[in-house]
Parts: structure tokens; sequence; C-alpha cells
């Protein structure tokens, strides 16, 4: 699955909106550290200077190696989807065929959630929540094998290089925090005071930088069965925006647990209004709730017991729940699957420890009515999941075509920048416009029609 | 082999499906994929499907985007046809592939013109026939008197 996910995210060419300017900007500074001073001051509402150095190192890289910028930048998504994969798997750790069945349930749902396809879809120029993503397994992973000093390191690295990248990477501190607090074995008391060090720092320099939130009515927003553009959204929640915080933090955990809404809009709603729903809310909506009562019985089951007998697979179900909670919660103001992709892994790996959970009572009480209900839901969730994951790779080859088209739009100088392109810009983006090009990628008209009505939302 | 052995490999199976089919499909796309359809089409397929990227790449590389290409069934209507570009351009009521085609060097001439009118008179396309009005020609025959593919 990881092999043919990274080959899907391979395909899709670098895009054109959120890369390239990033990486000819990148390009301008004479130095790394003269960038990392500049990147810091051109936002007024962010602080992600990494975005634009690890651009630069990566151009860099593709042309010191003489690779094109396409293997190195596609390369390093492809890897991260891979990564992704693998850390779920050994965060899972499968002994018996059980297990393995259930990571295969749980690699479904992970692959097959929007969340997941949000950060596979789109890279600005490689994706920052599918980093923040990979680093927040990794806390999870090393929290739940003995204590090392090395991952204490590379948990504190991941931190400061996630939060300089995007803010979303607070998550990553959520799952120290979470962890400590939870007393898992590879996660001491003093990492998490050295991260909550590190989160203090990051906030006092966003406040030296006068970098503040974005507030209601920077874009537009998901309300009932429609969307508000950013100015009805402004007109109607200035004076009191606490009914759309709300909205929005409920649609944040409910659009991972239930798949609905997507981008704070209810489609079942859009579609009374239509007249016609399309089977792909219908697919997705009971796979994911089928899907979040096993895991809910299972929480249930494991938390009731006091906290000194919590299991570490308990411990990991009580992560993910924060790790959704603060999720749902950072969607108070703009609401988007990309904040809730992190949340998404996490609900990836609870469903391997709730499949696991409900394999281990099939053993015991195959004759319990409830236990035969379990095995009911799951009976049907499973295929589900397993299509919903093939229409990723579906999505993500009409992404590729897209995203390929928007360089064909376009003259090179037009892409560059116009008038003021240096030769340097350029010369780069005709490099990057030529290896778009030669990205070969299926045409929509060729796949299966109703791929459309099952996969596409 | 028990109830719930079976039950298990039976949930067990969609992720096996998942996983072999996309390792199949990885390793078959370079030679003309299996479960995803071929990548490689005509330039007249292309602008068929409105693939402006691989029109701009096969003009770019050499291919002569006056000459007809094969186009296959079910994308301009139900056989296979030979057409030229613009004559798939305009079948396919695109302007915005048609004018690609006339700034990337097609060229038409009086005879060609009137056969890309005759295809725009049976699709009616405004923006189409804006693009092929602007074309200088002189007395165009009449639709009957032209061969249309």
């Amino acid at each position: 699955m990881a092999l043919s996910i990274a080959h899907s995210v391979y395909r899709i060419p670098v895009q054109v909106g959120d890369s390239l300017d990033v990486i000819l900007v990148s390009r301008h500074a004479e130095s790394s550290v003269e960038l990392l001073k500049d990147a810091s001051t051109w936002s007024p509402t962010t602080l992600r200077p990494m975005r634009y150095l690890q651009a630069r190192w990566l151009s860099v890289l593709a042309e010191s190696l003489g690779t094109s910028y396409h293997a190195v930048f596609r390369g390093t998504h492809a890897a991260l989807a891979t990564i992704i994969v693998g850390l779920i798997a050994w965060i899972a750790n499968p002994r018996r065929w059980a297990d393995v069945v259930a990571l295969g349930i749980a690699l479904t749902v992970l692959i097959g959630l929007h969340t997941f396809d949000a950060m596979m879809r789109e890279a600005f120029p490689v994706n920052h929540y599918a980093e923040v993503a990979a680093a927040a397994l990794f806390v999870l992973g090393s929290s739940l094998r003995p204590h090392r000093l090395i991952s204490e390191i590379v948990v504190l690295l991941a931190l400061v290089w996630g939060l300089l990248l995007i803010e979303s990477a607070g998550l990553i501190w959520i799952v120290i925090v979470t962890c400590a607090a939870l007393r898992m074995p590879g996660m001491r008391t003093r990492t998490a005071v050295m991260a909550t060090v590190v989160l203090a720092l990051f906030f006092i320099a966003r406040w030296q930088l006068e970098i503040s939130t974005p507030g209601i009515g920077s874009h537009s927003s998901g309300w009932g069965g429609g969307v508000l553009s950013g100015d009805e959204l402004a007109a109607r929640f200035s004076t009191n925006p606490w009914p759309f915080y709300a909205y929005n933090v409920s649609g944040g955990a409910l659009s991972l647990l239930a798949s609905e809404p997507r981008f704070g809009m209810y489609q079942l709603l859009a579609a009374q209004a239509a007249g016609s729903l399309n089977p792909v809310v219908t697919i997705n909506l009971v796979s994911s709730l089928g899907m979040t009562v096993v895991l809910i019985i299972c929480c249930w089951s494991a938390m009731r017991r006091p906290f000194h007998q919590w299991s570490l697979e308990t411990k990991t179900l009580a992560t993910g729940i924060v790790v959704i909670t603060v999720s749902a919660v950072l969607c108070a103001a703009y609401i988007k699957d990309d904040i809730i992709s992190t949340a998404g892994v996490l609900y990836a790996v609870m469903a391997y420890l709730a499949v696991q959970w409900a394999l281990g009572r099939l053993e015991t009480g195959m004759r319990d009515t409830s236990v035969v209900a379990l095995a009911l839901c799951l009976a049907l969730v499973a295929p589900l999941w397993g299509f919903r994951a093939v229409g990723t790779h579906y999505e993500l080859r009409r992404v590729a075509f897209t995203t390929r088209n928007d360089w064909a739009l376009k003259s090179v100088n037009v892409l560059a920048g116009g008038d003021s392109a240096s030769r340097d810009d350029v010369a780069r983006t005709g490099r990057l416009r030529g290896e778009a090009l030669r990205q070969r990628v299926t045409s929509p008209t060729f796949l299966p029609d109703w791929g459309e009505r099952y996969w596409v939302e | 082999m028990s109830s719930r052995t079976l039950f298990v490999t039976y949930l067990g199976l969609p992720a096996c499906v998942v996983a072999l089919v996309g390792v199949w499909s990885t390793l078959s796309n370079p030679s003309g994929g299996w479960v995803w359809p071929p990548d490689r089409v005509t330039i007249s397929e292309a602008v068929a499907t409105g693939d402006y990227a691989e029109v701009m790449r096969l003009m770019e590389s050499g291919v002569d985007p006056n000459l007809a290409a094969s186009v296959r069934a079910d994308l301009l209507g139900g056989s296979p046809v030979q057409l030229t570009p613009a004559q798939a351009a305009v079948r396919a009521r695109n302007a915005q592939m048609l004018r690609i085609l006339l700034d990337g060097g097609v060229i038409v001439g009086p005879s060609r013109l009137a056969v890309l009118k005759c295809i725009n008179d049976e699709n009616g396309d405004r923006d189409v026939r804006a693009l092929l009005d602007a074309i200088p020609s002189g007395p165009l025959p009449p639709c009957d008197q032209v061969t249309i593919p």
C-alpha cells in the first residue's frame, strides 16, 4: 500500500500555485541564514520560515545532484507518504495474523480518509501537514517504546522544525505532553518540559515579530448546506464569533468521525436542497460512522478501568482522543481537511487498536449479541474502507492531470512573475515547466465515469 | 477452518486486494497500465480530452499539429476517427484549445477552414465560431460540398 500511494503521489507534477513562487523566492536570498531572517517577517499572520528554507535546500539538492526538481520535491512528498504508512506499522507492531488484518484495515482507513487525500494532493512545495503528521506518529511510536536519548533529541528537533514550518505543529507538542502525562515509557517529563519551553519561545518570537492570528473573514467557509464568503462571514459573526467557532469546532471533529461536513459544508443538506445525493457521500458517511462506533465502544471498554490499569493501547487511544479534540479546536476560525490531517493519522492508529480489540472479542464471545453486532459492523466497513482507499488513488490521478495542465496555460515568463522576473527565475520556471510537461499523466476522460459519483466529493 | 478464521480472513481481504492491485498497477504502469488507463495519447486525442499539457509537450517535442492523428472510439463519437488537432478542438467545442493550436503554428488554409466551420456548424459553439471567423479567408464552399471527417 505504501508503494502504490507513493507512486500515485510521485506522478503529480510540482504545483504552480503555492509551490513555484516559494521555490523561486527561496533562492533570492544570498544564504539560508539571510532567508531565515527575511522569511520570518513576510507574513503578518504566520511564522513559517522553514517552508522557504526547505524549498531552498531541496532545490539546491536537485541542482547539486544534477537530478530533476520533480524527483527531489515529489520524491520527498512520496517518501513522506511511505514514512507515514511505515510509522503506523511501527506503532501497530503486529505479531499475529489477526493483528495483520487489523493493520490492513487501519491502512485502508488511513489512505481512504479525506484528510490523507488532502495531505497528498497538495504541496507547498512539500506538504507541511504530512511532515507534522509523520512527526506526531514518531513521537507516539517512540513513547510506546523504552526511553532512548536519541529519540528524545529527534522528538525535540521535530518540534522545532515543525513549529517553524506551520502552526499545526503545535499538535506535536500536544502529543509529547499527552504521552508524558499518560506516563508512557518512552516519554520523560523533562522532554515535555523542554518541548513546552520550545513552544513558549515560538510564541514569544511571534509576539516579538508582531504576528497576529487570522480572524473571521480571512477565508470563505462552509455553513450548513452552503458556503459563505469571507465578507458574509465577517458581516454575520464579527460582533459575536462564538456561534461560528462552535460550529467549526464541532464540524472539525465530525468531519473526521463521520466524514461530514467537508470544509464546514454538510453535503447531506446540500444534496437535500439539490434533490440528488451522490453515492460517495453515503459510502463515506457509513464507513466513517461504522468505524467510529467500533472505536467508541473500544474506548469505552478500555477507559472505564482505573488509570493505573490502563495498558499502552488504552493510553494510545487516549492520545488519539486528545489530538482529535485539539485539532477540532484548531478549526475554530478556519475549517479545512488539512488542519485535521494529523488527527486523521491518529484516527487510523485508533482504528487499528479498535479492530484488534474487536477481533479479540470474537475469540471469546461469538455468541454474545453485542459481539455479533460488532462483527457485522466490521464486515460492513472493511470493504467500504478498501473502496475509499482506491478512491484516493483515483483522486490523485485527477489532481495530477489538473496540476500538469496549470503549467501549460501560461508562458514561462508569465509563470515566473512577468517582466520583473530575474533570469534565474525564468530559467528555473522553464525547467520546472519542462519537467511537469514531461511527467505523463492520465486524462480523467479515460478514468471510469462512475468514479466521480463514487469517489469524488 | 473455524468460522472466526474465515471471518478474519474476510475482513483482511479488502486490504489485501487494495495492496496487491496497488503493487501490480504500480509495476505495470510504465508498460501502459493495467488498473489505470494508459497515459499515451495522440495529439488529437490530447486535444479531444482537454489535455493542454500533453498538447504542448507533443508540439514542443516536434509533433506536427497540422497532421491528422487517430482518435479512439467514444472520445468524439462512437467509432475511431482520424482528425487534425484543430478539427478535434472544434469537435470538442474547446475554443481555448483551438487558440493554443493557432498560436502554436497550426496553418488553416481555405479548404481546412471550410472543414472546421462545417464541423462547428454541426456543434454550434459561439466562441469557436468567433475564432474561426477571425481567420482571414476568401469565399468558402457550402458545407454540402465539404467532406467532414
